[in-house]
């Protein structure tokens, strides 16, 4: 039986391989004074603790993730 | 035995209200000269880091140091730190979420099911077994049986 609430705390937050993978930055373009207005990328209100306990999370793993792919 | 309401630490206000607050507490002390050894001795020894987690929330919870459920919301930040520090000190450590299924174990509730299910057929058998002793005659006494013993073949063996 499992008795352990930090075993289902961890496995809850359910992240993904996917996450972990850094999205290439889009190219800088629109930056001129004759380009377009750019649109704002929306920001990221992590408003729920859970929210942000799994950014941590992420991005704690992404480093680990770089030092096991280091070796 | 008993004390009075706020006599304990957890009765009283937190000292670290949010999970930001509780890992600044945690992740300094993790990666402390005093714990880290200590962290790495466990791991070497396969204490899982979900355990250790727990503990360590537990035991900041019976401290006064923060609530329980931020310590429930800290342990995967806690747990996941505790795998940064493995990893980059080339530990093998286990997590303790993976899922071991041993065939051969069997659950207590199957266990005390069977048990309960004996407890009511063994009276009865245990009864009707004594009845079929009584109706049947009493046995008779089995002789013992001696074996033949190799007599010696020597020259200067007793003969017999």
């Amino acid at each position: 039986m499992d008795i352990n609430p930090a075993v289902k705390a961890y496995t809850n937050l359910n992240i993904t391989d996917e996450e972990l993978i850094e999205a290439p930055k889009k190219s800088s373009m629109g930056l001129g004074l004759l380009s377009r207005t750019r649109k704002q990328e929306p920001k990221n209100n992590l408003t729920e603790p859970r929210d942000r306990v799994r950014d941590y999370v992420n991005t704690i793993r992404k480093k680990r993730k770089q030092i096991n792919n280091g070796r | 035995m008993t004390a009075e309401v706020g006599g304990r630490p957890w009765q009283n206000p937190p000292k670290y209200t949010t999970v930001e607050e509780a890992l600044e507490f945690y992740i300094p002390r993790l990666t402390s000269d005093e714990v880290y050894d200590a962290l790495l001795d466990s791991m070497e020894l396969g204490i899982p880091l979900t355990t250790m987690a727990d503990s360590m929330q537990s035991t900041a919870v019976m401290q006064g140091l923060h609530t329980i459920d931020v310590g429930i919301l800290a342990m995967p930040v806690i747990i996941e730190m505790l795998a940064f520090i493995g990893d980059d000190a080339g530990i093998e450590y286990t997590l303790g979420t993976e899922k071991v299924i041993d065939e051969d174990k069997i659950s207590q509730s199957k266990i005390a099911l069977a048990m309960k299910k004996m407890r009511e057929t063994l009276p009865k058998a245990l009864d009707e077994g004594h009845m079929k002793e009584d109706m049947q005659e009493p046995d008779m006494p089995v002789e013992d049986t001696v074996e033949d013993e190799p007599q010696p073949s020597g020259l200067m063996a007793r003969r017999v």
